[in-house]
């Protein structure tokens, strides 16, 4: 057919040349050379169609070179042909998308409390990071088992003295809008980070000086050896979130004035739109290349299934649940621990348990008697029956009791010093009350009847402190009035809270030192100083035996036991991993 | 008139500045730390004070008053502390679910109450009096968050009629905002309902008393335009008062409906803003709801006007 077409054109061209000839005279002899050029477009064999395209050439030449007039004329025949080419990276994505049925769909997910900012380096809120995870990429995250793995960084180097590490990032990064992740970018972030909250960062940054060796390499240079580099970059198991340079620079470096107004990240979902007060959307980022390896926990390859991800702001815990139960919402983050056996037994949800838990804690002042004395801190803790605690907390699948201060199963677990643990012991309680300098008066003691992961705490246990010998004031207090108490220290003297995977690390885990409650203890960070200069994992392990150790003979803290958070998710929502400490949907996908 | 609106439109910034001087003290004599509310247990007491220098809390209160003033003489609201964002930017972004709602439950409201009072009215003392009576303490009765729950449960879970909460904003289909509305305005109008009953029923009594009335019996005038065209109009004052108080009322006190349906509206964002203590977006939503009372005051009293001819300014 085509041939039939070119043929019918040459003919017509021939015609009318001929034909202008005729009119125009002249003895100029015209030879006609024709070309057919043809045109190779290549396309994808299921595009097919015919296109002819012609295209007339005629070359001038001066009159005196005129022997003959030579016109050429170039006719391009525009054929299609199917050629096997090999796609594009992001062209072979597009083509597996179109192929892969878990491809598609909106995740409407419930965040767990109201949110003020996603910028995770200036907010250590839960609900930060919940949203910022899918925006921002990492440097190394753990997986599912808590190793630490490397994400935006491809290969990395230790010097021999263990002085310099440098790390070489991947070639493939990008951020949202189209530039190029760089070594700036990691430098900029880490700065950022260690002016920050995190008692990790801020030691890794008052250790090291960050170098930027070329555009896709940096480096972490220290006076002296440093055996957590890993775990200070992975704060909360998530990490750095790398942030962009140029929008950090246009941010006032202090805390508080300090929160990005911009949220350009190179993970695998990017800020389209926050609806403030009700939601947030993030769109899939179409040119993310994704780690091959195997997705688990916060490391591995990100898939990114879902075109979208809304986070919608809910507050009351009941209808979320109807808004799961009519389809409304996918997901639930963080679902009320009253309704695990409602939601466990409903056969169109599946729930899941956070892999590290919350640990429910009471905080003492040290700053002034009773609790600037041992001895009164050993009574309280004697007094304490944790078993009963936790049992307020509900099922006890999702609840429990555990000795390690640094958390149980995971790399620091240690079972030194767990005879002092949930002793219950009101005559030891009473005995040690005597041998200190409590004088009697009445004890300041807030819970937040707000909060209700953290009122049970000193509600179960007000009348055993009282039995102990203590003059308890139990204050019942909002968590606003709660939290601007306890930053002044002559205004209470127990207050409860609940900590989460900070606890795991003697890094990020001071034990109270050079908190809210004024403790110190030369004892404690002598050890911690020697754990972090150890390169040996079983002098490691020992030091952490002598810390926890230590955490029981001089209290600084009182820490109860765990419960698990759980989320929610309908029966339709799958792939999803548990094992990352906040839920990750890059390798969910909604069925039907 | 004119003068007489000119008067009350002056009054308004000497009304607000009276307004910005008690929130903002009040405020910050209160307990509560925007600083505090942002640090973690791990945070030092420097680290607190650094926060709160770089907030501008370290400044002394007059310095902060002055400041705060000379932004809102510009109409500048300032930040959110938490989000950084803009007060006027987030407090607009709000108004759309607050109005939406309001509207929807004064319509619901008036359409309902305003019959059952001149019914109950015109039947005073029978058992269609008590009956509409006895509705009406029972919408005072119901606590509106139990009320709302039962909606959901019933109208949600069990029957899968209406959508359990959220919000769709106008622009994103009219059909998909509209039904998540009907729940939480009928569950917020309960109360209004049989507020508005039963002053329509005292004010109806009252008017169906007068000569005037009697004299349009005498004349042989039906009891619908007897009720509708001269005793309802003319004990319309006190019922427009309340609906227009109630319109104001609802713009903030609609902040347990907005809860239980999760809806994103002004009286959220307050609560919200208390519990962090977001001083910019408590002040800033302080003096656009004190703005809002003013001008509802206005449009109530030009209402008079309309509806009392002897009534002039």
């Amino acid at each position: 057919m085509t041939t039939i077409r070119v043929l019918s054109l040459f003919f017509l061209i021939a015609l009318a040349t001929a034909a202008i000839s005729i009119a125009c005279g002249g003895s100029t002899e015209i030879v006609e050379k024709e070309v057919i050029k043809e045109v190779i477009k290549e396309v994808p064999k299921e595009i097919i169609k015919e296109v002819l395209v012609t295209k007339e050439v005629i070359k001038e030449v001066p009159v005196d070179k005129i022997v003959k007039e030579e016109v050429v004329k170039t006719v391009e025949v525009e054929v299609e042909k199917v050629v096997i080419a090999t796609p594009s990276a992001f062209e072979a994505k597009a083509i597996d998308q179109a192929s892969d049925g878990r491809y598609g769909g909106t995740l409407k997910t419930v965040s767990q409390a109201s949110i003020g900012t996603i910028d995770p380096i200036s907010s250590s809120a839960w609900v930060a990071w919940a949203v910022s995870t899918q925006i921002y990429d990492v440097p190394f995250a753990s997986d599912g088992s808590f190793a630490i793995k490397p994400q935006m960084v491809d290969t990395w180097s230790i010097s021999d003295d263990g002085l310099v590490w440098t790390f070489n990032n991947r070639a493939d990064l990008e951020w949202h809008d189209g530039d190029a992740v760089t070594a700036e970018d990691f430098e900029a972030t880490l700065l950022r980070a260690f002016d920050s909250y995190s008692v990790g960062w801020k030691e890794l940054g008052a250790r090291s000086t960050v170098k930027v060796v070329d555009n896709d390499t940096w480096s972490l240079n220290f006076t002296e050896p440093f055996g957590l580099v890993f775990d200070a970059m992975n704060f909360n198991t998530e990490g750095f979130p790398i942030q962009k340079k140029s929008i950090i620079k246009d941010t006032p470096a202090e805390r508080g004035g300090g929160v990005l107004k911009e949220h350009v990240g190179s993970g695998p979902y990017q800020f389209k739109e926050w609806d403030v007060g009700n939601r947030i959307i993030l769109d899939r980022f179409e040119r993310y290349v994704s780690r091959s390896d195997a997705p688990s926990g916060h490391a591995g390859a990100k898939h990114a299934f879902l075109d979208s991800i809304q986070y919608y702001e809910i507050p009351d815990v009941q209808t979320r649940l109807s808004m799961l139960e009519t389809k409304q919402v996918d997901f639930i983050d963080t679902a009320p621990l009253d309704f695990f056996e409602i939601m466990r037994d409903n056969k169109d949800i599946n729930v899941y348990t956070d892999p590290i838990g919350r640990w429910p804690v009471m905080y003492l002042n040290h700053y002034h008697p009773p609790f600037n004395d041992v001895k009164a801190r050993q009574a309280l803790m004697a007094s304490i029956d944790m078993g009963a605690i936790m049992a307020a907390y509900g099922a006890p699948a999702i609840q429990g009791l555990c000795p390690a201060v640094f958390l149980c199963g995971l790399r620091w677990d240690s079972k030194v010093g767990e005879e002092f643990y949930n002793q219950n012991d009101i005559p030891r309680a009473q005995a040690l009350l005597a041998e200190s300098s409590y004088d009697g008066r009445s004890i300041r003691a807030m819970t937040p009847v707000d909060q209700p992961t953290i009122h049970p705490i000193l509600t179960v246990s007000e009348s055993n402190i009282k039995a102990a010998g203590f003059d308890l004031d139990l204050q019942y207090v909002d968590w606003a009035t709660l939290k601007s108490r306890r930053v002044k220290p002559d205004d209470w003297d127990i207050f409860t809270t609940w900590g989460a995977a900070a606890n795991a690390s003697p890094l990020t885990n001071n034990l109270g030192m050079g908190t809210l409650n004024g403790f110190s203890s030369d004892r404690i960070t002598d050890l911690r100083e020697e754990f972090f200069t150890s390169t040996s994992e079983e002098d490691k392990k020992s030091l952490v035996d002598q810390m926890q150790m230590a955490y029981y003979e001089e209290v600084p803290y009182i820490r109860i036991g765990y419960f698990s958070g759980i989320h929610a998710a309908g029966v339709w929502v799958r792939g999803f991993d548990p094992r990352a400490l906040w839920p990750g949907y890059w390798s969910v996908w909604l069925e039907n | 008139m004119r003068g007489y609106l000119l008067r009350r439109l002056l009054l308004v910034i000497p009304t607000i500045l009276v307004v910005a001087v008690f929130t903002f003290g009040l405020l910050n004599i209160t307990p509560g730390d925007p600083a505090a509310m942002m640090a973690g247990e791990y945070e030092t007491p420097e680290d607190i004070e650094k926060l709160r220098r770089s907030m501008g809390l370290d400044k002394p209160l007059s310095q902060r008053f002055v400041i705060w003033i000379g932004q809102l003489a510009r109409g500048d609201l300032g930040n959110s502390i938490r989000s950084n964002m803009s007060v006027s930017k987030v407090i607009i972004g709000r108004l759309e679910p607050t109005i939406s709602l309001t509207i929807l439950t004064e319509i619901i409201a008036i359409t309902v109450a305003i019959p059952m009072g001149v019914l109950a009215a015109w039947k005073a003392n029978s058992w269609v009096d008590r009956s509409v009576m006895g509705i009406a303490v029972v919408g005072f009765s119901i606590p509106v968050f139990w009320l709302g729950f039962m909606m959901i449960w019933v109208l949600s879970l069990n029957f899968h009629l209406l959508p359990a909460g959220g919000y769709v904003r106008i622009f994103d289909g009219f059909g998909p905002y509209f039904i998540r509305l009907i729940m939480p305005a009928f569950a917020a109008a309960i109360v209004m309902m049989a507020l508005l009953a039963r002053i329509t029923r005292a004010s109806v009594i009252e008017v169906l008393q007068e000569d005037y009335v009697r004299t349009a019996r005498a004349k042989g005038l039906t009891n619908k335009v007897i009720l509708f065209r001269h005793a309802l109009r003319n004990a319309s004052l006190p019922i427009v008062t309340v609906i227009g108080l109630g319109f104001a009322g609802l713009l903030t006190g609609i902040v347990v409906v907005e809860v239980v349906f999760a809806i994103p509206g002004l009286g959220r964002l307050l609560a919200d803003a208390i519990k962090a203590r977001d001083y910019p977006i408590i002040q800033g939503l302080i003096l656009f709801l004190s703005a809002i009372y003013i001008l509802v005051n206005l449009l109530v009293d030009i209402a008079y006007a309309y509806l009392d001819p002897r009534i002039r300014y």
